[in-house]
């Protein structure tokens, strides 16, 4: 059998397969009826230092081959997740991954040196491109993203990732993550977009723009985690768009992302991502890779057979 | 139930059963939306994803000590109509409506006003066969509801069954929330049946 945990020098995981932030909410409703151990990690809902009620309804519409989604960053706070989420969580046989976000570097320190003594996290997401939330918590310009990332650097010991947004400065704002101390990063957030219903005339969600997620955005999120890995060889980087299947997970992984993070198909279907984990093992075996590490950058060493 | 089609519109839409027993479980359904047309167009014997039942069922969410009249307007008539065939005792009246008579053959037996011949709405329908004393319980499109919650905010027992658009259907994603006076609700799992006073914004 293929190995398919994923070892890394400030952490290791199971199956390179992490819920992304957002649409698994903190696990909650799927640890009653899903196995956590196929899961590599957990990204909780993305914490803000006070509690949100998020958008108005609507806040989804689907798409041709996605879903866009506004949902406001709706969550319970620091303080309540602190008390009252997080001793929940910490007893799921999986890494955690707490998402937070500020609309300032300084909020973000405070949270994180918040968390610094509790017990049950394991890694912390920066959440800098949430396109969901009016002029808050997105950082598109290279300072705003070295802003952040070291005020949440300085705050807290815990290996911390930036995500960051598919944009066509990726790489400017990656370099400035990791100048800042970053320990990885996760690609993609959902891209910006818009439905409009042919009967009114006005945009179907109640904040107009929001986030497109699901298979439409797969080939963006792939082709920004190739360049990403290509400009920093050695960088830990979660891919995360669109992948809903085992093919998905490898094309990924291929691409150049250590782990893979999967949101919409959490919304569609949850146990068909559950069971991602040991469908990769299978397609390792079958194509005799002996350790799913050896899989990571594939693309970009000249495919199976060079490599 | 959410239901998806595996090879269809990506997102999952929430429906009601009309009726279930026996291990199937029937739907009705207007063709409009991507998954509906998808739905409909869909060969005899196709294979969907269906997960659920989610949610709290009407009878644990109702004052069960009441008789009831049922309101259902469009496809909103599902879960009213499986709710009247499965406790009749509970059920004083009905008040259903459909734009289109052409539904009739759909629903054969069942007391229903359709707008193209009279007029009358499910909404008028409620107008005459409620009384003090009775409760209401409401499903169908957002203006029907809304009417029904302006003039119900005081009546005890009297509830709308809301359709957000759904994102997981488990209550993880909040694709669904919406405010009650107690704070942020989930459709999907803490729904779909809210009491009148709890949606202050609905209408």
């Amino acid at each position: 059998m293929a190995r398919i945990d994923v070892r890394h020098s400030k952490g290791s995981f199971r199956t390179p397969i992490v819920l992304a932030s957002g649409p698994a909410g903190f696990g909650l409703e799927l640890a009653g009826a899903l196995d956590f151990r196929g899961i590599g990690a957990l990204t909780t809902k993305t914490i803000t230092p006070e509690p949100r009620e998020g958008n108005p309804q609507p806040r989804v519409v689907d798409t041709p081959s996605g879903v866009l989604n506004s949902i406001g960053l709706e969550n319970p706070g620091i303080d309540a997740f602190r008390r009252e989420i997080l001793p929940r969580i910490g007893g799921l046989p999986t890494a955690r991954i707490v998402s937070l976000a500020g609309r300032a570097p300084d909020e973000v320190a405070t949270m994180a040196a918040d968390l610094e003594g509790a017990v049950g996290i394991d890694w912390i997401e920066l959440n800098l491109s949430c396109p969901n939330v009016r002029g808050e918590t997105v950082a598109d310009r290279p300072d705003q993203v070295r802003a952040y990332v070291r005020a949440a650097r300085d705050a807290s010991a815990r290996p911390l990732l930036a995500k960051l947004p598919s944009s066509d400065n990726l790489l400017a704002l990656a370099e400035a993550a990791f100048v800042a101390g970053a320990d990885g990063l996760t690609l993609i957030n959902a891209v910006r977009g818009l439905r409009i219903h042919t009967e009114t005339g006005r945009p179907f969600l109640a904040r107009e723009c929001g986030g497109l997620c699901g298979p439409a955005i797969l080939p963006i999120a792939l082709a920004r985690v190739f360049e990403a890995r290509r400009a920093f060889p050695d960088a830990f980087l979660i891919g995360t768009g669109g992948v809903v299947d085992v093919r998905g997970v490898v094309e990924m992984l291929c691409a150049g992302a250590n782990l893979v993070g999967v949101g919409f198909g959490v919304m569609a279907d949850p146990a068909a991502v559950f069971a991602l984990g040991a469908e990769l093992g299978q397609w390792l075996d079958a194509h005799r890779i002996g350790d799913v590490n050896d899989l990571v950058g594939t693309a970009h060493r000249g495919g199976f057979r060079a490599s | 139930m959410i239901v998806r089609f595996p090879w269809g519109p990506a997102l999952p839409r929430a429906f009601s059963a009309l009726a279930a027993a026996d291990g199937t479980v029937d739907l009705f359904l207007k063709s409009d939306g991507l998954l509906r047309e998808a739905m409909v167009a869909a060969p005899r014997d196709a294979v969907l994803d269906v997960r659920g039942p989610y949610g709290v069922p009407y009878l644990d969410r109702i004052d069960a000590g009441r008789r009831y009249v049922l309101v259902g307007g469009g496809s909103g008539v599902a879960p009213v109509l499986h709710f009247a065939a499965t406790y009749p005792e509970l059920v004083e009246d009905v008040a259903f409506g459909f734009r289109s008579s052409g539904v009739r053959g759909l629903l054969a037996g069942v007391d229903l006003a359709c707008e193209d011949e009279t007029g009358e709405t499910a909404d008028d329908r409620l107008r005459a066969r409620w009384r003090e004393g009775l409760g209401v319980l409401a499903c169908g499109p957002e203006p029907l509801l809304g009417s029904v919650a302006r003039r119900h905010r005081e009546t005890p027992a009297a509830y709308v069954s809301l359709e957000a658009r759904l994102g997981c259907g488990y209550g993880a994603c909040l694709g669904c929330s919406i405010p009650t006076p107690e704070g942020m609700r989930r459709v999907c799992v803490d729904g779909p049946l809210f009491a009148c006073s709890e949606v202050p914004w609905l209408g």
